[in-house]
């Protein structure tokens, strides 16, 4: 039998794993337990030796799981960096299942609402297809390779892919800043949207939660220059859907247009960009009757799980909003403290700057892309991790 | 040894172990828990980040304690005098007669045992050992105590969280990083928000979270 590199036990929600070089012996009568073995740890996954496969196997009566086997077989892996590559994705592709604000189980989803954004909302969804040729490349070329590898059936079955994608916005398009903000704004429109169809009375407890991750999402619209953009949508579709503009509404309006530093901002100059995405709910329009993410919760939900998986983002239904939300959230994290107040952007320079923040997202989003492809039963346990905590 | 799996037999033999020290409760391979002995460390640090110290009245009398990792049994050279091929009831009976000669019971041995593991990872000495060397002796890096109970805990059984040092300094430089760039990977920024998460959730059940490095000294 041939020698490869082999996990002896993996807690993958955790990002944990031990593994060894040598044949597939865990079904042995007697397993090589003296073999040097390697553990690989989140948060870098850098393999670590430690002496023996002994404290490997019994890390599997501590959380981990036996090995990892399809069916009968052990999966070999042709190097310690595709295994451990193995291991990282699993483990973002796991952190799919902690539910909004924080460590699953995810709330099930509410049983009505969710109305798709009107075309008001997101008017031109191709029209930013101009920003998503780069990562669109990636996306086919990735989903091409797991085809090709097909299932494994015990043969070792990744594949290490050349750096992700040209992060850069292709300079050859035509009105290529435009696309970059038409992106960004569709993401904010249908977060903003969703948050504003689930907001409960204000005598209602839930109202405290709601209003703190929805001053947090506005204000990180407006601080990304798409407040007055933003507004003027969300507040024809309330008109549309005879939605209220007062009260709370009202609020937002000012932090959308950003007139004077909105009172609700006072002293909340601290803030965690991830507790962010973790307050944002998914659009629930993009959850209904897509099985490979219905289980997600939260903006941080979809992004870990679009990074360890991201052939979920080609789906054909929901393709734009899904990459848009994904290139938002980098946008954001990258972006964090950056603000572009409404008044001094005009069109062209609106443009510029959403074109930087979009190539500034994509360059951060391209190194936690997957280096290495696997086949596709090994694909198929990334878009399950997140749904084990679920 | 019986089971399909190297795990299965491994723990049939830990439960033979306890069986034949006459424990009031039989103990099934399939119900053991299984811990290490710990000072003021923070456990194993590959079995994860988090370290939940038991209280004292938590582990009850007849626990099996055992001088070190059950799997040593399966290295070289115990597995040369443990192991004959092709005869799984044999490789049994000597890997529980094995067994027995690293074994223990809570709370009466488990003193002496200690004493026995620090000493012979030291050269002889004639000074005072440190609370810092007791801790490093009694369990260092892969080398543990292990500790098999026949039930699991409550979170009332739970005593406090420990975390290491360098971990909590690795979270801190995420942190720094996060607020003054470069922005860290995805997977940092997802194990730091777990664990505060962690932090959140022992807070809300009166857990205390320390934090103690290596050689098992409490920094907060």
């Amino acid at each position: 039998m041939t020698e490869a590199w082999y996990i002896d036990s993996l807690d993958g929600l955790s990002g944990l794993a031990f593994a060894s070089f040598r044949r597939a012996d865990l079904r042995d009568d007697m397993p090589a337990l003296d073999l040097p073995a390697w553990y690989v740890a989140a948060p870098n996954f850098s393999p670590e030796a430690v002496s023996s496969r002994s404290i490997a196997l019994a890390a599997s009566r501590a959380g981990f799981q036996y090995g990892l086997l399809l069916g009968e077989a052990e999966v070999p892996f042709p190097t310690l960096t595709a295994l451990a590559e193995f291991v990282r994705r699993l483990y973002l592709s796991g952190g799919g299942g902690d539910g909004v604000g924080g460590v699953g189980p995810a709330a099930p989803l509410p049983p009505e609402g969710g109305e798709p954004p009107p075309e008001e909302v997101a008017p031109e969804r191709e029209s930013f297809d101009g920003a998503l040729s780069g990562i669109l490349a990636y996306l086919e070329s990735f989903t091409a390779r797991v085809a090709e590898l097909g299932r494994a059936e015990g043969a070792l079955q990744s594949e290490a892919i050349a750096s992700p994608f040209d992060v850069a916005l292709p300079s050859a398009a035509p009105r290529q800043d435009f696309y970059a903000h038409r992106l960004l704004l569709h993401a904010a429109s249908i977060l903003l949207e969703d948050l504003f169809q689930t907001m409960p009375e204000r005598d209602d407890r839930a109202f405290v939660d709601w209003a703190d991750a929805a001053t947090r999402l506005i204000e990180a619209i407006q601080r990304m220059g798409l407040g007055e953009d933003a507004y003027r949508q969300w507040r024809r579709t309330s008109e549309q859907r005879g939605r209220p503009i007062d009260g709370a509404a009202w609020i937002f309006r000012e932090g959308l247009l950003d007139y004077g530093p909105p009172y609700w901002r006072l002293g909340r100059d601290s803030f965690d960009p991830v507790d962010d995405l973790a307050r944002w709910p998914l659009p629930r329009f993009l959850l209904r009757g897509a099985p490979d993410i219905g289980h997600l919760r939260s903006v941080k939900d979809f992004l870990l799980t679009a990074a360890g998986s991201p052939p979920l983002l080609l789906e054909s239904s929901g393709r734009h909003d899904r990459i848009a939300l994904v290139i938002f959230a980098a946008a954001y994290l990258e972006n964090r403290h950056l603000a572009l107040p409404n008044p001094y952007l005009d069109p062209p320079h609106r443009d510029a700057a959403h074109a930087v923040l979009v190539e500034r997202g994509l360059a951060w989003l391209a190194d936690q892309f997957p280096t290495h492809v696997y086949s596709r039963d090994l694909e198929e346990l990334f878009i399950d991790a997140g749904r084990m905590v679920t | 040894m019986s089971g399909t799996t190297i795990r299965e037999r491994i723990d049939a033999v830990v439960a033979e172990t306890c069986n034949q020290r006459g424990y009031s409760d039989r103990i099934r391979p399939k119900n053991i828990h299984y811990g290490a002995m710990e000072v003021n460390g923070t456990g194993i640090r590959y079995f994860g980040d988090i370290t939940l110290v038991l209280r004292s009245a938590a582990v009850p009398a007849q626990t099996l304690v055992l001088l070190r990792n059950s799997y040593d049994l399966c290295c070289a050279p115990i597995v040369q005098r443990v192991y004959v091929r092709g005869k799984r009831k044999q490789t049994h009976a000597n890997a529980v007669a094995e067994l027995q000669d690293w074994a223990g019971d809570w709370p009466a041995d488990a003193r002496d045992m200690a004493v026995v593991k620090i000493l012979e990872g030291l050269p002889e000495r004639t000074r005072r050992l440190t609370t810092g060397m007791v801790s490093a002796g009694v369990l260092t890096d892969e080398d543990y105590i292990e500790v098999a109970r026949k039930d699991g805990f409550r979170p009332a059984d739970v005593e406090e969280l420990r975390v290491s040092a360098s971990d909590v300094a690795a979270e801190a430089r995420i942190a720094d990083r996060l607020r003054i760039g470069p922005l860290p990977s995805l997977a940092e920024l997802q194990w730091r928000h777990r664990r505060r998460a962690v932090d959140r959730e022992a807070a809300k059940v009166g857990l205390k979270v320390r934090t103690v490095v290596t050689a098992g000294r409490a920094r907060s």
